[in-house]
């Protein structure tokens, strides 16, 4: 569903079980895999979304919005960059942590998450924060997040989910390639 | 004024002639002039992150979108970040441009910092992150282009360059 609401945005992914799974349902210009650096997505994203709207006055064509898509355990492992993007408070980015209270990629050792809400701790840092727990809700959080006329700044929206992972191979693509096809179509879409 | 204003404003004068448009920073008691100058300067972006480790993230996506930026921590923040230089900056060819500030050697004071940062050099050699220095060997007056060199040579060569910075008097 991710892959469908976003297919001209950029999408950026986080390490484990969630790359290796969207690579192996669809590859994509737009997607971004990060096979390792748990934790950085909501950084990357930030950079991203700084430059795009940093664009934005003189641009007419192109994405608006920068989409991270992030585990509860990397997004523990990088909780400041919640705040700094907060701070920043970006137009034009939303993160989805998805969110099964686990380290689901290696072995389904439990996270904080258990106790901790990651949503109330973004809405504490300045995001406007949804959470759902199905597919449905989670089409209707993004209807939301995205609407025209939906209030600015940084969206988060908290997906709970089961734990496990899907059997599908290893990503074993050298991330120069991971990070150069996406560079190039997001020139190309930045400058058409 | 003394060696450290003056390797500041050199250190200002460089990034200037990159042309930066972004300046990413955690704080550092010697380069706090270079903070304060971009801070002020309204046709750069200027912010500070929580960690370093943000810093390579945030770097790295704004070069895919063809933006100038620079990050400018302590050397001993390296300790919080290598992990990102190696596995994303390193991995994925982002040519991002990291001033270091070096927090060891003579007119250091803190008891603690030094620790690290007399390595730091050594380590981010054996990490295979090229890196260059400029300290009271290399004339002030050089200090500009050196950092621009820096910068071109990240984009030319595809990956993170560090430059290390001794401001001490």
């Amino acid at each position: 569903m991710i892959s469908q609401r976003f297919p001209a945005d950029p999408v950026v992914f986080t390490c484990g079980a969630t790359s290796r799974e969207i690579a192996a349902l669809e590859r994509r210009e737009n997607h971004l895999c990060v096979v390792d650096s748990m934790g950085l997505v909501s950084s990357i994203v930030l950079g991203i979304s700084l430059g795009l709207e940093d664009n934005s006055p003189k641009r007419v064509a192109g994405p608006k919005l920068v989409v991270g898509v992030e585990g509860d355990g990397g997004m523990l492992a990088n909780l400041n960059s919640l705040a700094t993007i907060g701070y920043l408070q970006p137009s034009n980015l939303l993160l989805i942590v998805l969110d099964n209270e686990s380290y689901a990629s290696t072995g389904g050792q439990p996270t904080f998450t258990t106790k901790l809400d990651l949503a109330a701790f973004a809405g504490q840092c300045g995001f406007r924060t949804w959470r759902v727990d199905g597919l449905e809700g989670l089409d209707a959080a993004i209807s939301e997040a995205t609407a025209p006329d939906s209030p600015t700044g940084p969206g988060f929206i908290l997906m709970k989910i089961a734990a496990g992972n899907a059997s599908v191979p290893l990503l074993l693509d050298d991330p120069v390639t991971l990070g150069d096809r996406f560079t190039r179509w997001l020139s190309a879409v930045m400058d058409p | 004024m003394g060696y450290r204003e003056d390797s500041c404003a050199a250190v200002v004068q460089g990034l200037e002639a990159v042309g930066i448009q972004f300046f990413i920073h955690v704080p550092d008691s010697f380069g706090a002039p270079v903070i304060a100058h971009f801070e002020a300067n309204d046709q750069v972006r200027s912010f500070p992150v929580a960690r370093e480790e943000e810093g390579i993230g945030i770097a790295a996506g704004l070069a895919m979108t063809g933006k100038k930026g620079a990050l400018f921590y302590q050397d001993t923040g390296l300790g919080n970040s290598i992990g990102a230089l190696t596995t994303y900056a390193a991995a994925y060819h982002a040519p991002i441009l990291l001033l270091a500030i070096r927090r060891g050697g003579f007119g250091e004071f803190n008891a603690a910092n030094f620790l690290f940062s007399e390595k730091a050099i050594d380590m981010v050699d054996t990490m295979r992150i090229k890196a260059f220095t400029l300290d009271y060997k290399v004339p002030l007056e050089q200090w500009p282009n050196a950092i621009k060199q820096a910068y071109d040579y990240a984009h030319m060569t595809h990956r993170p360059i560090i430059v290390f910075l001794n401001l001490k008097d």
